[in-house]
């Protein structure tokens, strides 16, 4: 009975040393539901089943959106490339990651990214948030770091394994990784909602535009006949100012669909006929994400209104909307003012 | 010894009764499962497939063709049958030809799926051709992620979806060479482009099996009218967006006679 006793009492005793080294049971795990408020006018956003919002969740994803110890040498975090008051993009033509390495292509603003069901990325190779955010951290161009290690530091902080803890019910810190770190981006990322702009008001009721935006809002939409069309809703159609699909909007022009310098899409897909397409990105904010396309290849919305004016380079699988507009200059004065009604700024 | 033989009674009275339990279940009749239908739909240009991108097509004066997207709204497909009258199986979906890039794809055709339906004796299928007028009024917020009635077929500033697009690009001077000019985009929609049309095909749906109701749409008999010998002539119009009434009514009329139940 006696050595019975002892026995139990070593191994009491060892249980509690190792509970004090990970265990964090002790930490109530308690997770409240976030309440995401949705516009209206905006189609149901969709929330994977395993990774509902909560509100320790997204606190933990907006931490970890601003970790600098995501990145190889802890000099950048997500929010190097996305930062909230250029509504979450980096306004250089391609971002640079640690050690100054340039990217391939510019930084996106990630606002309403929660709605985006078609891919994610410019070339949509990830399909949800969830897999989108596992790659910046490896990228050599990005963040260049490796998940175990990102793992270990973050098991080892002081901070993250309680927050881990009351996000996810995580029992020991060992448990704290790579797909835990994705999901609470996801869930913050599901919250940079974006319909507040001048435009949302006045569909509203509760703004009006001024007469050069309404002439702008008239042709960017083909709402009047007396007014040339700039075709630009056939891709940037609202709520979220895209079609979430992928184009060739005519940047390149290339005699063989093979011979595109970033096969985009197609890189994706392999499907050579969707090789130079990238998805529309979305014109909410656009007066805050210069410079413009996959590339950052246009400086100012005026480059941008002149590129569609001209009708684009021709390729054969470039847009058919892309074409001759014949806007004159008033017209792309007025164009732009309707685009700055699209601008809200995230607080 | 008793206990003994207690114990091999037993024995053999359990192993009995799984046998016959196991048997019991093999021998359950198999739930018969609901009849499902689908429409199939093949597009083509005259003798030829339709594909995007890949393949060109030789059209009237001289011009050849290359197509993009053409896709179309249908409303309220209905099964006509004899029993039970006009059976509406489904309010609207969009067969779209956008990823048909190659000859195998084409062949195959897209498929509109109806789920399960009455299992009956049919003798027709009705629908309507675009966005029938209740659901027109409603806006892609009504519905979830990846309904047909998308935000991309929208026209929020018409309060209205877009019934049918083509897109291509023409070879206005056929020299073999497309150029940056040369593109068109038709995108039609409007509740007096609503068109109706119904088929006769005998067909029955069945338990355990899935009725394919085919179907075939010409692109060539949606551009040219055969009887009258009128077309869309592309050296004088290359875009509308339901702006031309003349050319929104021509291509909704087409579109009706264009498709045909095989």
């Amino acid at each position: 009975m006696i050595r019975f006793l002892m026995v139990w009492m070593m191994l009491t005793f060892l249980g509690n040393c190792n509970r004090s080294a990970s265990d964090l049971t002790h930490i109530p795990f308690e997770p409240t539901p976030y309440e995401l408020e949705e516009p209206e006018h905006f189609v149901k956003m969709e929330i994977p089943a395993d990774n509902p919002l909560t509100v320790e969740g997204v606190e933990l994803g907006r931490q970890l959106f601003f970790e600098r110890a995501l990145s190889l040498d802890s000099t950048i975090s997500c929010m190097s490339c996305h930062m909230p008051g250029r509504s979450f993009s980096d306004n250089v033509p391609l971002s640079v990651g640690v050690g100054g390495k340039k990217g391939v292509r510019s930084s996106m603003t990630l606002i309403n990214t929660g709605y985006y069901h078609t891919g994610l990325f410019w070339d949509g190779r990830a399909y949800t948030l969830e897999d989108q955010a596992l790659e910046p951290v490896v990228n050599p161009v990005e963040m260049a770091s490796e998940w175990p290690e990102v793992e270990r530091r973050l098991q080892q902080s002081e901070t993250y394994p309680a927050m881990f803890r009351a996000a996810f019910g995580v029992s020991r810190k060992e448990e704290i990784d790579r797909f835990l770190v994705a999901k609470a981006l996801a869930q913050f990322q599901r919250t940079l909602i974006n319909s507040n702009s001048k435009f949302d008001k006045v569909k509203r009721g509760d703004a009006q535009f001024t007469a050069s935006e309404q002439r702008g809002h008239d042709i960017f939409f083909d709402a009047s006949q007396e007014l040339p069309d700039a075709e630009c809703a056939h891709c940037h159609i609202d709520p979220l100012f895209t079609t979430l699909e992928y184009e060739n909007n005519g940047l390149d022009q290339v005699d063989d669909l093979d011979r595109f310098r970033d096969k985009g899409r197609g890189a994706i897909t392999e499907q050579r006929y969707q090789n130079g397409k990238f998805r529309v990105p979305t014109l909410r904010n656009i007066a805050r994400t210069a410079p413009y396309m996959h590339d950052g290849r246009f400086k100012t919305l005026a480059e941008v209104v002149e590129h569609y004016n001209e009708g684009g380079h021709f390729s054969e699988n470039v847009s058919p909307n892309i074409r001759k507009l014949h806007l004159s200059d008033r017209d792309k004065a007025d164009l732009i003012a309707f685009l700055g009604t699209l601008t809200e700024i995230y607080e | 010894m008793l206990n003994k033989k207690l114990l091999l009674l037993l024995s053999l009275t359990l192993i009995s009764l799984t046998w016959y339990g196991c048997d019991n279940e093999d021998d359950v009749p198999e739930e018969p499962q609901p009849g499902v239908a689908q429409l199939v739909f093949n597009a083509s240009f005259q003798d030829q497939l339709l594909t995007m991108f890949e393949d060109t097509y030789d059209y009237e004066d001289g011009i050849d063709l290359r197509f993009q997207l053409f896709n179309f709204y249908l409303s309220d497909i209905t099964l006509v049958s004899p029993e039970m009258g006009d059976v509406v199986v489904k309010d609207v979906d969009l067969v779209s030809f956008k990823d048909i890039y190659n000859a195998e794809d084409a062949a195959k055709g897209i498929r509109i799926d109806l789920g399960e339906v009455p299992e009956t004796n049919y003798t027709g299928v009705k629908f309507g051709i675009g966005v029938k007028e209740s659901l027109n009024a409603t806006q892609p917020s009504d519905y979830e992620l990846g309904h047909p009635l998308s935000p991309a077929n929208y026209w929020s500033w018409a309060s209205g979806y877009v019934f049918f697009k083509i897109e291509g690009n023409a070879d206005l001077d056929g020299d073999g060479v497309f150029e940056n000019d040369d593109k068109l985009t038709f995108h039609i929609g409007n509740n007096e482009y609503y068109r109706q049309s119904s088929f006769d095909k005998t067909f029955s749906v069945q338990p355990n099996d899935t009725t394919l109701i085919n179907f075939e749409v010409d692109v060539y008999d949606m551009l040219v009218d055969e009887s009258t010998g009128e077309y869309l002539n592309f050296k004088e119009v290359k875009q509308d967006h339901t702006t031309n009434p003349e050319v929104a009514g021509f291509l909704a009329d087409q579109l009706q006679q264009a498709i045909k139940i095989q």
